[in-house]
């Protein structure tokens, strides 16, 4: 294991996320086991206390993970590559992991999922007397735990197995012209530009459920937010590939350089921060707008704060993917505007 | 409504069948805002363990109390104690920390509310000032006597001009004079819109006639006066 001072902040950061979240979820089993909302028995009382301390664990936890994967992106596509022979980009660092590494990031992409989800539950919780809230919340923790601690394994599993001296061929993996013909200009079966059209009229269809859940009298009742959460994981997933195949082309100037870990590097200006982040927020408000819409809907009571969140969770997924459009767009447009044809023709 | 109401309240002691003391038994009553409650009972009764319930200290095992409307009584801990930043608590014991000095243990209810240093003094001197204590606003809470410990304990729950006002046995050990002035602290609460709940034996608070509604405790039952 290479002791870079990245690498022991990732981990460190990790620890500290998952100790958060071991601590809280012992509380959160007693939660689901024993809680009674309204019981005069001390142990009742003082399981409302030990809550009251567990949300605070999770808290740190959620910000400890979300560092330390920031910090492993960022080392990841700015400082290892410096470290893995041949790696010119994120591409080659995850060779290097042996799979590892991008497994490491799945996992952390679904515990953040699920502790974003526990946030918003909170959040509503929290103006909620009775905490009404309290068991659905501690569910979703226990379920982002396991997760949490997969991504941690693999983390460091992916850190401690860094091949550092054999040489990695980073730009093999992504360059096109390697792959057979019959399958040039296509992703998972699907044409470049249906990926396109599917990024573009996913952007719209979000935008139109957006604005319906802002608008609607009760945005926690009804399928808007069911429909939210699943087109905005779904528009993630087709906005990331419509980049690398085709929109990437404009910042990189280079036809056929399906890489996404290029657009994080300094030369293209760490586009890929803002580009990523928004991908990412789309699908975590997205689908925490869908949970606190369920939890809300179970507990069959009013709750006037899950209202107002939804429809936040509504507003931020429109802005994500606006930013996310106009980042990915303009340089295209621009491209269009200069030279008067779209790249490749 | 306005004021604290308990409906059907009760509050069993002992969580197994054969160690359980039922101490309050359906109790539902109005404690209206402007209006001094005096609530009267044997020693035992459940006096206490009454003024706890309503202070929130306690949670009933059966029935609820509303604070203006919100049923308080079963709100999870956390916001049950910002619910108390309202509620002026003066007990039996007093319950005064005896390392601090007087204007210390008056000023603690206020030291949550982000007020500077200097304002928080002023407020506790302006109390004990009512409340003729200024002499011994330097003086630790352990040299007190029984009167004056009960005075200052009367003070800490004023400063923060509470909107819900629960007193235990508030004139014990004063001399008369003090007893008075206690009453009268008592009375000039009510009139700021409070709600005054005082559980006494004291004759002297049963016969001044300050009280707007006399309710008496027995057998864990709350009856009218």
């Amino acid at each position: 294991m290479i002791w870079h001072p990245l690498v022991l902040a990732v981990v460190g950061l990790d620890l500290l996320g998952l100790l958060a979240l071991l601590f809280a979820a012992a509380t959160a089993l007693q939660v689901l086991l024993h809680w009674a909302p309204g019981s005069a028995a001390a142990a009742q009382i003082a399981l409302e206390r030990r809550a009251e301390t567990a949300e605070l664990a999770v808290r740190c936890g959620f910000w400890a993970i979300l560092g330390a994967s920031l910090v492993l992106v960022v080392g990841i596509t700015n400082v290892l590559p410096e470290l893995v022979p041949g790696a010119m980009c994120g591409t080659g660092v995850l060779q290097a992991t042996a799979g590892s590494g991008a497994r490491a990031l799945g996992f952390r992409f679904g515990a953040l999922m699920l502790l974003y989800g526990w946030r918003m539950l909170e959040t509503v919780n929290r103006r909620q007397p009775q905490g009404t809230l309290t068991v659905p919340a501690a569910r979703l923790l226990l379920l982002a735990l396991p997760l949490a601690l997969l991504a941690a394994g693999d983390t460091l599993q992916a850190l401690a197995g860094l091949d550092v001296l054999q040489p990695v061929d980073c730009c093999a993996v992504v360059y096109d012209q390697f792959r057979p013909p019959e399958l040039s200009g296509r992703a998972a079966g699907l044409s470049d530009e249906l990926w396109l059209g599917l990024f573009g009229g996913g952007a719209f269809l979000l935008g139109v459920l957006a604005v319906s859940l802002v608008r609607a009298s009760d945005p926690v009742r009804g399928r808007w937010p069911g429909a939210l959460a699943a087109a905005s994981l779904l528009w993630a997933g087709a906005a990331a590939v419509a980049l690398v195949r085709v929109l990437a082309a404009y910042t990189y100037q280079v036809l056929h350089h399906y890489c996404p870990w290029c657009l994080f590097l300094p030369e293209h200006r760490f586009v890929g921060f803002p580009l990523f982040g928004a991908l990412l927020l789309a699908s975590l408000e997205g689908s925490g707008v869908w949970m606190l819409a369920l939890a809300a809907r179970r507990c069959g009571l009013p709750l006037p704060g899950a209202a107002f969140r939804v429809r936040a969770g509504a507003r931020r997924v429109a802005w994500a993917v606006a930013v996310f459009s106009l980042l990915a767009v303009a340089p295209a447009l621009w491209w269009r505007w200069r030279f008067g044809v779209w790249i490749g023709g | 409504m306005d004021g604290l109401v308990t409906r059907h309240l009760g509050l069993v002691f002992g969580a197994t069948p054969g160690s359980a003391r039922t101490v309050l038994q359906d109790v539902s009553a109005v404690f209206p805002r402007g209006a001094l409650a005096l609530v009267t009972g044997a020693t035992g009764a459940g006096k206490s363990s009454l003024l706890s319930l309503l202070a929130g200290l306690l949670r009933p095992t059966a029935g609820e109390v509303l604070a203006d409307g919100a049923p308080v009584s079963r709100w999870g801990a956390a916001h049950r104690d910002r619910w108390r930043r309202r509620v002026g608590i003066v007990f039996q014991s007093a319950n005064l920390f005896s390392e601090l000095s007087v204007l210390e243990n008056v000023i603690l209810p206020l030291v949550p509310r982000s007020r500077s240093l200097a304002a928080l003094r002023a407020a506790g001197r302006e109390v004990l000032a009512e409340l003729t204590l200024t002499d011994l606003a330097g003086a630790q809470a352990a040299q007190l006597s029984g009167g004056e410990r009960q005075r200052t304990a009367l003070a800490r729950a004023l400063v923060g001009r509470p909107d819900f006002l629960i007193a235990d046995e508030p004139t014990a050990h004063q001399d008369p004079e003090n007893a008075a002035r206690v009453l009268q602290a008592l009375a000039a609460c009510r009139a700021r819109g409070a709600v005054v709940v005082v559980a006494a034996h004291d004759p002297r608070v049963v016969g001044a006639g300050v009280a707007d509604r006399h309710w008496q405790l027995a057998a864990g039952r709350l009856e009218a006066g």
